[in-house]
């Protein structure tokens, strides 16, 4: 590349790090704020709400069911997407894929009523469902994306020696596809976590809510004191920013998986 | 100087398996066929089911109620025909929420193209600090929209936000703006809340392009004596251009989804003037209680959503052919 010249090398790293500095600012400013007037108050303050701490048993009861319910469907299904012939294959697989362009707004009356209907609103287990849902079909062209990759000799060998399609399955590709359901793990957490509308539309109860629906519920309960309500935010983002930090890679493989079909 | 620049490993893509050959009998063949169904829809059955039940179900329902007037309460659920549509293409405040969600899609996808491009570019050409600040413009995409929401309000405050303050404190106190609470900007200061959320992914999606990108092009480039922009005009983007296209569509149904921020900063306020296609979705339906009506609202944004799939889909064959 012509960067010979000291000069043009300078201006790259110097814009660069203004952009690195802009691009902190907004982060700055929430730790900033969630100290302001009590310091670190804010933060005990915060975490002795009784609210708080069920917002939070909430966010991680929500997202781990979220995430071993997708994650087992997700595997079986991918699997068989990629690997299996099957009588109505592509057009399954096809009807899936199109709920990517599925915005949730459009789908929140429905929703509603089947929930009802089902007694799930207000209800862990109905926002689970939801969310579950409208996670499948990502994470559907995510695994199947890295099963399609995997040659077929493995299994082929696995099955001239006798084993069943389930020994196959979960001794030869499983183990093979690890990595693909690691990234699939940390969307289907980032996900839930950082779901809104469903939260908002189904979970009216404060004692059903999760961690998203906090700073709007501090807002109103706590009359508006900024302190706490930043700490609360940044309480709420440190289990994305601790994901973030240790598995940062498979963050950005994701990003790459979902762009390349 | 490239220390990250290495052969992408091209994996030939498996075919999927084969059935096994089997005996010429018909009925044993028949058999296998159907116990080979059985097997592949066992599979996938329980992701059917979820989809189905949960997306499927969801918009023939929208379809159905759609031609009804009805609160989603009362028992009285009334036919109208497609007096809802009607309704919907007479309310300004529809056109005004396509037309905000139209440039929200317009102005996010080409500015965070761009910015991403130039800083993937950057990055790829400067060896130092490489991965940190990849780090540091990816962080906001795993943020929720939130907390970016609320951060945001803090820095637009009109009296005591960072962005008025340092205005003044510049001397330039006469172009503070009330950011969020002006009608002719709170669009745009929502836009610049998206931007800095997801230019991270653009320049992640294009630098791990540009790694496949071969060397040599880049050095014939040098050796003709193509200058730094030059050979991001002329070089580098031309043959991105599948990732800037899969960007475009992925920032287009962002845009149609995009809800969390506009509710946290502006609740599709003042007035209308931030109002999204699917606040204005929300706003009928749960706050409104016009079911029905938001029902025609759904069923004309999955309209928008599946024709966007469809021209994807066949520019996706074009480029690849």
């Amino acid at each position: 590349m012509n960067v010979e010249s000291k000069k043009s090398r300078w201006m790259i790293n110097l814009v660069l790090m203004l952009a690195s500095i802009v691009w902190l600012f907004p982060i700055f400013v929430m730790f900033k704020e969630s100290l302001r007037v009590n310091g670190f108050e804010n933060y005990i303050a915060t975490l002795q709400n009784p609210n708080f701490p069920t917002f939070v048993f909430n966010s991680f009861f929500v997202a781990f069911f979220m995430i071993i319910i997708s994650i087992t469907i997700l595997a079986f299904a991918a699997f068989a997407f990629s690997k299996l012939e099957f009588a109505g294959k592509r057009l399954l697989f096809n009807m899936i894929l199109a709920g990517l362009m599925l915005p949730v707004a459009s789908m929140i009356v429905p929703l509603f009523f089947t929930l009802r209907s089902f007694d799930g609103l207000n209800n862990h287990w109905g926002l689970i469902g939801a969310e579950v849902a409208f996670f499948l079909p990502f994470g559907l062209m995510l695994i199947k994306g890295y099963f399609d990759e995997l040659p077929n000799e493995l299994m082929e060998a696995a099955f001239i020696d006798g084993a069943t399609i389930l020994e196959v399955f979960f001794k030869v590709m499983l183990p093979l596809a690890k990595p693909a359901l690691a990234t699939a793990l940390i969307y289907a957490f980032l996900n839930s976590w950082n779901e809104y509308l469903m939260v908002l539309t189904f979970m009216t109860d404060p004692a059903y809510q999760t961690v998203t629906m906090a700073p709007s519920f501090f807002k109103d309960a706590l009359g508006g004191d900024p302190g706490k309500i930043y700490a609360s935010l940044v309480l709420i983002s440190l289990p994305t920013m601790v994901f973030y930090i240790f598995f940062q890679r498979f963050f950005q493989k994701g990003m790459t998986a979902g762009a390349v079909k | 100087m490239q220390t990250e620049q290495q052969e992408l490993p091209i994996k030939p893509k498996a075919e999927p398996l084969k059935p096994a050959p089997r005996s010429n009998v018909p009925k044993k063949k028949r058999k296998g066929k159907m116990k080979q169904n059985m097997v592949g829809w066992a599979f996938v059955g329980p992701i059917v089911l979820f989809v189905v039940a949960f997306i499927y179900y969801g918009i023939f329902y929208n379809a159905y109620n759609s031609f009804f007037s009805w609160d989603g309460i009362s028992f009285d659920k009334v036919f109208v025909g497609f007096e809802n549509y009607a309704e919907m293409f007479r309310d300004p405040d529809f056109y005004l929420s396509l037309k905000n969600t139209f440039i929200f899609t317009i102005l996010t996808v080409t500015i965070q193209a761009f910015i991403g491009l130039v800083l993937a570019y950057f990055l790829h050409t400067q060896g130092p600090l490489r991965t940190a600040m990849k780090s540091v413009f990816f962080f906001p995409v795993v943020l929720s929209p939130v907390v970016l929401g609320a951060a945001f309000s803090q820095i637009y405050d009109f009296q005591f936000g960072y962005i008025n303050e340092f205005l003044r404190a510049i001397g330039l106190g006469s172009l503070e703006q009330n950011w969020l609470g002006d009608p002719d900007i709170a669009l745009y200061s929502v836009i610049a809340i998206n931007i800095f959320q997801w230019t991270g992914s653009s320049m992640v999606m294009y630098y791990m392009a540009m790694l496949t990108i071969e060397k040599e092009i880049f050095e014939a480039a040098k050796i003709d004596g193509a200058g730094f922009f030059r050979t991001l005009w002329s070089i580098v983007f031309p043959n991105l251009k599948g990732t800037t296209f899969t960007l475009s569509i992925l920032g287009v149904i962002g845009g149609l989804k995009t809800f969390d921020l506009v509710w946290i900063t502006t609740a599709g306020g003042p007035g209308s003037s931030t109002e999204f296609i699917s606040t204005y979705l929300f706003r009928k339906s749960m706050l409104q209680q016009e079911v029905g009506f938001s029902s025609a609202v759904a069923i004309i944004l999955l309209t928008i959503a599946l024709l966007i799939t469809y021209f994807q889909l066949r520019v996706q064959k074009k480029m690849d052919n």
